[in-house]
């Protein structure tokens, strides 16, 4: 038996990183910033700790934020569980005489996430926020700096999973659903309980308060996933759902157009966020990796409505994938100080 | 890595998680009418991980968690299960097999302990492999519990004066009558679901799709 280490714990949900770990890290991000900073992305630095009424003001709910502390006059405190409002308050504040657009990206940390046990609650998170170029070339031109960023970091397995926020919420008014039954329906597609849906459908026809056909659209866009061939199987009756994806399977450049898998059922897992959202999905990950979207009604919020499309991507799960794509396993901490 | 995770990453083909118990059988049915080789599973007790016929077996509980980390594609699980261990996965079908129900039991009588001791105690103690199904129920009906997480047979916790009641999955109700038990709420049906990985959703989505034409002949319309 080896002797045990001395126990001096951290607290629940953050660690340590080793400079094994750091130089990895490091390397995969030396190209990516200079590829950032080539399409003029700078960076951007927020403190660590925000107060809740301002994470709220976005969205304290959904960002979920892992650690909560009252400050000296007894406000409450959050460690911030995300980037976005935190860039959002400064452009609405002290960056509010600066002409849009900007374009910031930041390697920060963000403290997301209920207390359970060995479950990371600290994620380091390289994001980027493109706020005030409007419409599509926006969100183009946040994809095409994606694939960049995730090419140069060196995946090739990757894919970017692309949806609308809005698209199943218009759908069921255009259908006119009973506003009583949408929230529900809504909350079931998010979690994709598809068994859960079928259920209220049925219901809804049995109340007759949705006919078959109805439900037969519903069901078959909330399904509806893969190449931009998908766009052109769309039903007649709702061929214009989604105009923003079938302009973006058109327009994007070839390297994004690529990479890009449409999901008409995706629902965006923070409530800031409208019309297109996307999912960095790699196969030798069994959760995203990253993820981003539209939100155009954000900065109104902060007093200086702009339009804005963000990215987000973990860099503990990039690097995951990386040595998954390399055939390496992970080094186990014992191993990694033996050889240093 | 030739481990499991390389499996499901390296095919195209689907990756299935099956539960040992009582949903093993109607599982693997699922699984030979959806196209997988089952035999050598059938046969063979002792190994857990078929890579020829792409199929794992575990306890029911771990299958979510092997679809949620996305080692396996799919799988087959209670809904019972899903709801208490499952935070990301997608549930595609109702497999309509395996049928059961969660329900709240307590010692028989003309007296529920639970009840009694929710008037008297403002709390009662229930005994469960279930933590969170139980304090979901608690929270919904509003009946302020005590929970006494057990491993084992929990039928014994009322008996033994552990606990006033217990939260258990129940089928027949014949093990409940030997110890004296009875039902005093249903808290929520129970069927076999078909699983699948959230990466796995988009990733093999056509595999999924025809999986899910041989197992539900009558919906042509899906994907």
């Amino acid at each position: 038996m080896t002797e045990p280490v001395p126990f001096i714990p951290t607290p629940h949900g953050v660690r340590d990183m080793l400079p094994q770990e750091m130089g990895e890290l490091n390397s995969l991000l030396a190209p990516v910033r200079d590829e950032l900073v080539a399409k003029r992305f700078e960076e951007l630095h927020t403190p660590a700790l925000e107060y809740e009424s301002v994470i709220a003001m976005g969205d304290v709910e959904s960002t979920d934020p892992a650690f909560r502390l009252l400050d000296d006059e007894g406000r409450m405190l959050v460690l911030r569980p995300d980037m976005t409002i935190p860039t959002v308050r400064l452009v609405a504040t002290r960056l509010r005489k600066v002409r849009p657009p900007f374009r910031f990206y930041y390697v920060s940390h963000i403290y997301r996430g209920k207390p359970s046990p060995g479950r990371s609650r600290e994620f380091l998170q390289l994001g980027a926020e493109l706020i005030g170029r409007s419409g599509l070339a926006a969100t183009l031109e946040l994809l095409e700096t994606l694939v960049a960023v995730l090419d140069l970091a060196g995946l090739t397995q990757y894919s970017i999973a692309i949806g609308n926020a809005d698209l199943f919420p218009r759908l069921m008014k255009t259908l006119e659903i009973p506003a009583s039954a949408q929230g529900d329906l809504i909350a079931d597609l998010g979690a994709r309980n598809f068994v859960g849906m079928k259920r209220r459908f049925e219901r809804l026809i049995e109340e007759g308060a949705a006919s078959p056909r109805q439900v037969e659209l519903l069901t078959q866009v909330s399904q509806l996933r893969g190449s931009a061939e998908i766009l052109d199987r769309l039903p007649e009756e709702i061929k214009d759902v989604a105009p923003d994806l079938i302009r973006i399977a058109r327009e994007a450049e070839g390297s994004v157009r690529d990479r890009l898998v449409f999901d008409l059922g995706m629902l965006p897992t923070l409530n800031y966020y409208s019309g297109e959202i996307f999912q960095i999905q790699h196969p030798a990950v069994g959760q995203p990796i990253g993820g981003g979207g539209r939100y155009d009604q954000l900065l109104e919020r902060f007093g200086r409505p702009l339009e804005a499309v963000g990215f987000g991507v973990s860099l503990e799960l990039l690097h995951t994938a990386k040595l998954s794509e390399d055939g390496l396993s992970k080094p186990l901490l014992e191993g990694s100080e033996e050889s240093s | 890595m030739n481990n499991s995770r390389g499996l499901a990453w390296e095919t195209g083909e689907l990756v299935a998680a099956v539960p040992k118990g009582h949903l093993a059988d109607g599982a693997l049915d699922t699984l030979d009418r959806a196209g997988f080789d089952t035999a050598e599973v059938r046969s063979n007790q002792r190994r857990q991980f078929f890579s020829e016929s792409r199929i794992m077996t575990m306890r029911p509980s771990d299958v979510v968690k092997y679809v949620e980390a996305g080692v396996v594609d799919i799988g087959i699980a209670g809904k019972d299960v899903i709801e208490e261990y499952a935070d990301a996965v997608y549930e595609l079908l109702d497999l309509e097999f395996g049928g059961c129900r969660m329900v709240l039991a307590t010692l028989e009588g003309e007296v529920d302990p639970v009840q009694d001791a929710l008037q008297r105690l403002g709390s009662a103690r229930i005994a469960t492999k279930f933590p969170r199904t139980a304090l979901a129920w608690s929270e919904r009906s509003a009946q302020p519990i005590e929970l006494v997480e057990l491993k084992g047979s929990v039928e014994l916790a009322p008996v033994a004066g552990l606990a006033d009641g217990i939260i258990d999955l129940v089928d027949t109700g014949k093990t409940l009558e030997e110890n004296h038990l009875v039902v005093r709420n249903e808290i929520a049906p129970s069927t076999a679901r078909l699983i699948c990985n959230q990466i796995s959703y988009l990733r093999k989505s056509e595999q999924i799709s025809s999986l899910l034409a041989l197992l539900e002949p009558d919906s042509s319309s899906n994907g």
